[in-house]
Order: C-alpha cells, then sequence, then structure tokens
C-alpha cells in the first residue's frame, strides 16, 4: 500500500499540470496583495464607513491577517476547481491515457488502487492548502505586518486582537483541508464515471455551486435540506474568527464533511469495483 | 498430467444485447505459444480482458495455475504478464520511470539490475532515459513487453503485440515473441488477426469467430502444406477440365470456373503440375498460391457466419 501511495504521488508531483494550481493560488494571491497595497487604504475606508461613524479605531487594519481573510473569501470557488483538477483526473485521467488497463493488469487490488488514489489526492490538497497558507498569510504578513484582525460581517463588526489571530489561521487552514478533502473525494467518485478528466472536473464544479448556491439561498424551502448539504458545512472556517467561536457548529460541520468524504470513498470502491475497464 | 496453466471454462460476456464473448472454453498449456485468433471484434480482447480482470464474465470460470481466479483473487496475476491492446504508458515520464512503476506494481523486491536487463532485452538500452512520448509505435511496444516480463512471469498474455507497426517492428516483435517462448521458457498466448503473423510464433491455434471457439488444435495440424489452395489462371479457350478428370490431378480436387483451376494440393507439387498443362497445350497466365491456414482461416470462419444465417 504504502508502495502504491508513492507511486501515484512521484505520478501527480512529475505532471506539470499539478504545478499549474500551485501557480494560480500564488498568482490569484498576488493580485489581492498588490491590489490592496496599493488601494488598500480605500477599500478599508468603504468596509468601515458604518462602524467609522461609531468607533474611533486606530492602528494598523490593513495587515497581513486582514489581507488573508479577504484572499481566502475571494478563493472560496477557485480552490475546489484546483482540487478537482488533479482528484478528476486520478481514475478517468487513466483511463482516458489507456495506463488505468496497464495498471489493473498487475496483481494490485482495486481496493488498494482506489484508496491510494484517495490517499495521494488528499496529499496533493493539503499541500495546496499549506501553499495557500504560505502565499496568503506568510506573505501578507511579511508585506503588511502584523495587527489586531478586522471581521466585518453583514451585521456585526469583531475585532480579534493581534496574538489571539494565528491560532485561529491554523484552525481554519486544518478545517479547509478537511473540506478541500471533501471535494477531492466527490472528484474521485465522479471520476469513477468517466473516460477523460474533463467530465469529473466540470461536474464537480457544478455540482459545488449549486450546493454553493442552495446553501446560500434563504428560502424556506431549501432551510431544511441546507444542514446535509456539504457545501453548508465547507464554510465552517470562518467560525474560527467569530465571537464567540462556535466550537459545537464547527465540530458539527467537521462531522458532516469527514462523513460525507468517507460515504465518497465508499460510493467510489462500489462502483470501482464492479466497473468492467473498456477503456 | 499437469494441470493447464491457464483454463477458461464456458467464459460468456454480453455488452448490452450484442454477445461479445459466447460459452468460451479453452485451456493453455505450459510452454506452448497459443495463437488466439479471430476476426476483427471477435471477442479475442474482451476474453483477453476477462483473463487479467479488467472486464467481470456475466458467467463462466479462470482458473489460473488450477485456482479459480476472481476479482478478490488478483494477486494471482503475479505469474501473468500482459499487454492489453496497446500499450498506454505516461508520456511524461522516461522509459526507464514508466517501467520502474509497472514493475513496483507487480513485484515490490524488483531491482534495478533486472530493469536494466529487461531494457536490454527488448531492445530499448540506450533511449530508456528519453520520455515516452518521444517515442515510435514499436519502441512502445517493446516497452510494454518489458513491462509485460519485468516481473519474470510465467505466462504472457499479449493483444495484438503488432498492431501498428511498420513491417520491422512486426519482425521485432515476432523474434521477441519467439525468444520469449525458446529461450526463456514463457508461456505465451497471442492474439492476433494477422494469420501470417501467429502462423509463425504459435505452437497451438484457438479459432474464434462471433464470441464463439471454432476450432483449437496445434498448428502443425492446421497448417499442413498439403492444404495449401493453389489457384492457376488459364488463357480462354482449352480443353481442360476432360483432361483433368482423366489424370492424377483430379485427387487433389482440382476444379475449374472461368479459366480458374484451382487444386488443394502440396506447393512442391506446382512445377510438376506446370509441366503437365504445358505438356498439354494449356497456356498458364498466372499461379498463385492461398496460404493454407489463410485458406483454412476464412472457409471456418465462413462457415460458421452461414450457419449463424441459417439460424
Amino acid at each position: 500500500m504504502k508502495q502504491l501511495l508513492q507511486i501515484e504521488l512521484f505520478k501527480i508531483f512529475r505532471r506539470p499540470r499539478t504545478y499549474i494550481s500551485f501557480g494560480i493560488v500564488t498568482a490569484i494571491t498576488f493580485v489581492i496583495q498588490l491590489a490592496m497595497l496599493t488601494d488598500g487604504k480605500s477599500y478599508m475606508s468603504f468596509a468601515l464607513q458604518g462602524v467609522n461613524e461609531q468607533f474611533d479605531i486606530h492602528g494598523n487594519m490593513i495587515n497581513g491577517y486582514f489581507i488573508t481573510y479577504i484572499i481566502l473569501q475571494t478563493l472560496l470557488i477557485q480552490i475546489p476547481l484546483l482540487v478537482a483538477l488533479v482528484a478528476g483526473d486520478t481514475l478517468a485521467g487513466e483511463a482516458n491515457l489507456g495506463t488505468l488497463r496497464l495498471i489493473l493488469t498487475k496483481p494490485i487490488s482495486r481496493n488498494q488502487l482506489v484508496l491510494a488514489k484517495f490517499g495521494s489526492s488528499f496529499i496533493y490538497t493539503v499541500l495546496l492548502v499549506i501553499w495557500l497558507a504560505i502565499v496568503a498569510l506568510g506573505v501578507s504578513l511579511l508585506l503588511f505586518g502584523r495587527g489586531d484582525m478586522v471581521n466585518i460581517k453583514s451585521d456585526t463588526f469583531i475585532l480579534i486582537l493581534q496574538d489571539d489571530v494565528l491560532w485561529r489561521y491554523g484552525a481554519a487552514f486544518c478545517f479547509a483541508m478537511l473540506a478541500m478533502t471533501t471535494i477531492a473525494s466527490l472528484s474521485i467518485l465522479l471520476s469513477v464515471f468517466a473516460d477523460n478528466s474533463i467530465g469529473p472536473i466540470i461536474s464537480t464544479m457544478g455540482i459545488v455551486v449549486v450546493l454553493t448556491i442552495l446553501s446560500n439561498l434563504d428560502l424556506p424551502l431549501f432551510n431544511h435540506i441546507k444542514p446535509y448539504i456539504f457545501t453548508t458545512h465547507m464554510i465552517g472556517w470562518k467560525g474560527f474568527f467569530d465571537d464567540p467561536i462556535p466550537y459545537r457548529q464547527i465540530g458539527i460541520s467537521s462531522l458532516v464533511l469527514v462523513l460525507y468524504t468517507v460515504a465518497f470513498a465508499a460510493a467510489t470502491m462500489l462502483i470501482f469495483n464492479k466497473k468492467d475497464i473498456k477503456s | 498430467m499437469a494441470s493447464p496453466i491457464l483454463e477458461v471454462r464456458s467464459l460468456t460476456k454480453s455488452f448490452n444485447h450484442f454477445k461479445a464473448v459466447d460459452d468460451l472454453s479453452f485451456a493453455i498449456n505450459k510452454g506452448s505459444v497459443y495463437g488466439f485468433l479471430g476476426q476483427n471484434g471477435a471477442g479475442k480482447s474482451t476474453t483477453m480482458r476477462m483473463l487479467m480482470g479488467l472486464i467481470f464474465p456475466d458467467r463462466g470460470s479462470i482458473f489460473i495455475n488450477g485456482s479459480a481466479f476472481s476479482n478478490s483473487q488478483r494477486h494471482m496475476l503475479r505469474n501473468i504478464g500482459a499487454i492489453i491492446e496497446r500499450p498506454d504508458m505516461y508520456g511524461y515520464l522516461s522509459g526507464w520511470e514508466n517501467l520502474r512503476i509497472f514493475a513496483a506494481l507487480s513485484d515490490n523486491n524488483i531491482k534495478a539490475g533486472r530493469l536494466h536487463e529487461v531494457i536490454e532485452m527488448v531492445g530499448l538500452k540506450g533511449r530508456e532515459k528519453d520520455k515516452v512520448k518521444a517515442y515510435s509505435q514499436g519502441m512502445k511496444q517493446r516497452l510494454g513487453i518489458a513491462i509485460a516480463i519485468v516481473h519474470e512471469p510465467d505466462m504472457l498474455i499479449l493483444d495484438e503485440p503488432t498492431n501498428g507497426l511498420d513491417p520491422q517492428g512486426i519482425a521485432e516483435i515476432r523474434n521477441l515473441i519467439i525468444s520469449l517462448s525458446k529461450d526463456h521458457g514463457k508461456t505465451i498466448l497471442v492474439s492476433s488477426h494477422l494469420l501470417h503473423e501467429v502462423e509463425q510464433v504459435a505452437t497451438d491455434i484457438i479459432i474464434i469467430h462471433k464470441g464463439r471457439k471454432v476450432t483449437e488444435a496445434p498448428a502443425g495440424q492446421l497448417l499442413h502444406p498439403d492444404d495449401t489452395m493453389i489457384e492457376i489462371t488459364l488463357k480462354p479457350g482449352n480443353e481442360l477440365p476432360a483432361l483433368i478428370a482423366g489424370s492424377g490431378w483430379a485427387q487433389f480436387g482440382a476444379q475449374i470456373s472461368n479459366n480458374l483451376l484451382t487444386i488443394k494440393m502440396n506447393p512442391s507439387h506446382i512445377p510438376q503440375l506446370n509441366k503437365w498443362l504445358v505438356e498439354h497445350d494449356v497456356e498458364v497466365s498466372g499461379i498463385t498460391t492461398q496460404h493454407s491456414f489463410e485458406a483454412y482461416f476464412l472457409n471456418i470462419t465462413n462457415e460458421t457466419t452461414a450457419a449463424d444465417r441459417t439460424v
């Protein structure tokens, strides 16, 4: 199993496509950082226009923590796409290349192969989120420095003291890893049905976009199903920047995401074990 | 008697309503080279995919060294190396990296020395560090064979290994198959629709048509030179039918139709027949030999098709 996992990782990280994701994350982050570097003050005064009338705020508000929060909000849709780009290719890409046929002439079980695919996709996902943490948080702190973090919500304004922020980002990035592995699992599941990787990548994004819209629509019809949709729980990382932190809700969201991940993996194994390889 | 290295019993597979393989049974004995023949779409690849666990049969069983093979027993494939259809590999990796990956999937303990050995055996020495996307079709086929044999299996399953190759590539693969059988003692099941190719390497032949086995026999039995079909084109206006009927050539089943004399016999008799025709003032404008096996194959597959139509 360890050998299989090493092989899968070797294949992922020897492929140029893999590094496109890291490049895109870097580029988007850099663009936001550049924009905030040149136009951050007017953005901040616009964001705080209601608050400034009631409070007198001093200090470095456009700091690395604040910028990172903006970057994470912006990348909410892009990161799942970048995860799907690799995870959606795991089985379907091999089928398209014809290598799945050659792999399965070897004495390895289909379950082992699926598990190795999941394991390698999860490692890729985790590394992508760590990279995001480095370029978003690390570089933003270098460029903008530290300071108390302002979390502006539609109806509230939360100020988190600078010494209390870093661990929250650590927790938020860990949660993001969990959420993104759920996306990776969905992509791999969809990958079983296809013989080229475009289908699973587009399908994953379609599902994420539609379910995110459902999760955000405040209509009675959808309110009943929202707690069961995984996209509702994917934004659970934001809870770490609330006051007080809704630990119970974050726990429930984590559990739902884990259950979805396990269910997607189980379904993948079940289907792949019955699938005729005709590609 | 030792049990066959591979045995198939009543293998059946349908795709929707199309029966690709129908109640197919055969056995492969150790040390032989089996030619698995059939027209395009006869069910050869589907059968080979079932043998390797890529496709699940609707009915029937596969036995490897006497033990039943199923999806939960994939470790049994340790003793088999295969190329099913094209040997597709990772184009962005080198030949060496591809070989290393697939070798590790076959057996964790394969050493670099063995990889060098098979690279040399298939004639890729010096090109193993090149990316596979730069390989010709022939080189990919040879790398595919290297991948199939790297873990030293007793048996090889090669599905159309000469597909898409130029004559030189075909000859190289043919020689490699012969060498693997004779020098390395591999049992080989090789499918093809190129009869001439199979004829040159196979010790035994299985012919399938429309998913069903139509014949299975030692190659020597099917390829007897006495069964060669000889066609002689004659100039019009001769009285050959009467001459032939009264001659010794009649015993070879000679028939004349539209100035074409067809006769089934050993090609070594051709000079004698030609001489006889000249002596009887019959002008010959052409002589062709239809390969014995080709004739046999076409005959047997056509017979099956005709029988299907009758049914």
